[in-house]
């Protein structure tokens, strides 16, 4: 349970937010001051030598307006900077919205839920990047809307008592006014970053060198440059000096929050095993993130340039602190977890696959099949008043009347057949349940319509056990892939069951070496799996991660 | 000197006024409070037949606890008098904080899909009681307070059945730490 922070903490949090906030206004009225002043000159220049000397003459008066365009530009750029929507930088950062109907994201929407009540922050949109690495952060834009996400795999990895402990740091973010202050922070230097790339390419910037004023041009470039570097660089310095504070305010209020700091220096300790490399972060939104993004070599040093240059203090200190509180240590943290993890491994490796039986259909004057129970799920051709006999006792009774398929035709009532057709066999795929979501499966070839996010779902979780022989067959397949490399043109490529779209054919990566069909509409990124493909990248992913384990 | 007892009668009838308004306040507030734990006390009733009858066949031992649950559960929903109906909601709040913490010991129970989703539905009704029993908690002890502080007792027993109401309480049971045998 997730409680709530005394008030006094609160306010102390959300004034010193306020404070740099202010600081960080002051400075862009500045640079913006400086900035204009010498625009203003040099368009001055480009305009003639009699008018630049007549402004000489004038200089306060044009200092003025200058000043004055200068500031108006400032407040923009910072109430622009503040008011950047929600949705826009989720869209940003990847994220999409939870799934209901997902049991990892169930635990996860009622965790956020739970953090409003507590928070009195109302709503808390939960929201997930669909990557199998370990991260979690929380955003809330200038409308005061808020939003708390993670990554499948802190999903997959985590427990419902560490998880809590995340939201409750996320959630902590949020009462202290952190997030908005980085989110602000974030959009500002992303506008110091496109005034920079303005100096460096614009097409704007070549016409006017050609210009009469191309001396003057010539010496304010690089200065205007500098000047929107160093304006970057101090945003970054003031944020980054109060950020590594801010962090283990952060740790020590989800302490307050949760009760539970050994939960809390477990899930640490877990996402800091995979945070790195896994997803792509804009730059300037890596300390939105409890554990940074970005592979930086200061965030594990200690001392003076890395407490001024880095988001995040080291894990090791992060940690230090949790187990202090939780009075533990990180050999124990270690041997718990992995007691955990071979438990939940082992226990669904006891799966015994019965053999179904089959039946053949009279289907338009003809006798086709013999089909599984499964198959005649999908096939709409079969239905109720259709005749089948069964393979074992050559009996032909209706469809309808065997107690079996009359389950089946009752399944398919409750719209378990999906309207998409499967793209190569063209029958209607089926929902079936998959690591604690659904895939659409075809009950012919096998094969299965991951929706844009599921793939990486299933990756990160581990609910479906492999036998030795299933795992060793993967892997002896994947040797004789790196033998004899496939050539993807040998298969006619496929459209896209959900939006019609060309599929392309692509490896997954190059750790599995599976050809998979990725539709290349940016807002579908459906995946189609031929038959066993899917179980190959599972078994191929985490037959590595045991392998990265033991060394 | 009539200005002056006009004033005063003025502002003894607005303090009146104010002190009956928070009163009004509060017993709306407090209402609207208890319809929120009501929500989830409903939704907890749904799901204790469902979990019962799911953990049934692996807590052997705990038969007892799960008849005693299900005999709390029937109290509850048939008792009209608040009172007593709390007095078994807190019941029902203690006999599943303790099955919840033995649940640890039954390894089957984990691998059991359904029992899991349970947990993780009972669980966090049990949070949401858990936030909406200290806000009602708060609202009554305000409440309360006006009633018995002089001289806004007075008020409350001039001007309308303005009546002390009962906190929802952490039992006594819910209080006691589960014994785990190893």
């Amino acid at each position: 349970m997730i409680h709530s922070l005394p008030a006094e903490t609160v306010l102390d949090a959300r004034e010193q937010a306020e404070r740099t906030t202010r600081v960080l206004f002051v400075l862009i009225l500045i640079i913006y001051a400086v900035f204009f002043n010498l625009i203003f000159a040099v368009v001055l220049a480009c305009l003639g030598k009699h008018f630049f000397f007549f402004v000489v003459k004038k200089f306060w008066l044009f200092n003025t307006i200058a000043t004055a365009v200068a500031f108006f530009t400032g407040v923009v750029h910072f109430l622009l900077a503040r008011k950047r929507s929600l949705n826009e930088i989720l869209n940003q950062l990847g994220a999409i919205s939870s799934d209901k109907s997902d049991e990892y994201h169930k635990v996860f929407i009622n965790i956020v839920h739970e953090a409003e009540a507590a928070t009195g922050i109302r709503p808390i949109l939960p929201v997930v990047i669909p990557s199998a690495g370990c991260n979690a952060f929380s955003v809330e834009d200038g409308f005061h809307s808020s939003a708390i996400g993670v990554t499948e795999g802190t999903l997959a990895r985590l427990d419902r008592s560490e998880l809590t402990a995340v939201v409750s740091h996320e959630a902590a973010h949020l009462v202290s006014g952190d997030s908005r202050l980085a989110t602000t922070v974030s959009n500002i230097l992303g506008i110091f970053d496109r005034l920079r790339s303005l100096f460096t390419k614009s097409k704007l910037w070549q016409v006017l060198s050609r210009t009469k004023a191309s001396v003057f041009l010539i010496l304010a470039r690089p200065f205007l440059w500098f000047l929107a570097t160093l304006g970057r660089f101090i945003t970054n310095f003031i944020y980054m000096a109060i950020s590594r504070k801010r962090e283990f305010l952060a740790d020590a209020n989800a302490v307050d929050m949760c009760k539970d700091p050994l939960s809390f220096a477990e899930a640490l300790y877990k996402i800091s095993q995979r945070y790195r490399g896994s997803f792509d972060v804009p730059k300037g939104f890596a300390s939105l993130f409890i554990l940074t993004p970005q592979i930086s070599r200061l965030d594990e040093e200690r001392g003076f340039f890395a407490n001024l240059f880095s988001t995040h203090p080291p894990v090791a200190d992060r940690l230090k602190k949790l187990m202090t509180w939780a009075k533990t240590d990180v050999i124990t943290i270690k041997r718990d977890l992995k007691n955990v993890s071979t438990v939940g491994i082992e226990k669904n490796l006891i799966e015994t696959k019965e053999e179904s039986p089959k039946f053949f259909a009279h289907i338009k004057e003809k006798w086709e099949g013999p089909f599984t129970p499964l198959q005649i799920l999908a096939l709409d051709t079969i239905k109720p008043s259709t005749f089948v006999c069964s393979v074992n006792d050559d009996k032909i009774v209706r469809a309808g009347d065997d107690e079996l398929l009359l389950q089946l035709f009752i399944k398919r009532m409750s719209s378990v057949v999906s309207q998409n057709r499967c793209p190569r066999c063209n029958v209607p795929l089926v929902e079936m349940p998959y690591e604690g979501t659904f895939t659409l499966h075809c009950n012919f070839c096998a094969g299965d319509l991951l929706k844009y996010g599921v793939l990486e779902k299933v990756i990160a979780r581990k609910d479906k056990g492999f036998s030795a022989g299933e795992i060793e067959n993967v892997k002896t397949w994947r040797k004789l892939q790196r033998v004899n490399i496939p050539v993807i043109d040998n298969f006619p490529n496929i459209r896209c069951p959900i939006c019609n779209t060309q599929m392309a054919m692509v490896f997954h990566s190059m750790l599995t070496g599976v050809i998979i069909d990725r539709c290349l509409n940016k807002n579908c990124r459906a995946v189609w799996c031929a038959g066993g493909e899917l179980e190959k990248i599972q078994i191929l992913v985490e037959e590595a991660e045991k392998a990265a384990a033991v060394k | 000197m009539m200005w002056f007892f006009l004033i005063v009668l003025a502002s003894v009838v607005l303090y009146v006024v104010s002190i009956y308004n928070k009163l009004i306040r509060y017993r709306v507030e407090s209402e609207n409070s208890w319809s929120q734990i009501d929500v989830q006390l409903k939704r907890r009733h749904d799901l204790i037949p469902n979990l019962v009858e799911t953990v049934k066949g692996y807590m052997q031992f705990e038969k007892d606890t799960l008849t005693k649950v299900m005999d709390a559960r029937a109290k509850a929903t048939g008792s009209g008098d608040m009172q007593s109906r709390m007095k078994a909601e807190g019941e029902i709040s203690g006999l599943l904080g303790r099955l919840m913490a033995i649940w640890e010991n039954y390894p089957d129970l984990k691998a059991n899909k359904n029992a899991m989703q349970l947990q993780e539905e009972l669980t966090t009704t049990e949070n949401r009681i858990g936030y909406t029993r200290g806000h009602y908690n708060d609202v009554i002890a305000n409440y309360n307070a006006l009633i018995e502080q002089f001289p806004s007792n007075h008020v409350s027993r001039m001007f309308g059945p303005f009546q002390k109401k009962v906190f929802f309480e952490i039992p006594e049971v819910e209080k006691e730490v589960p014994k785990v045998k190893f």
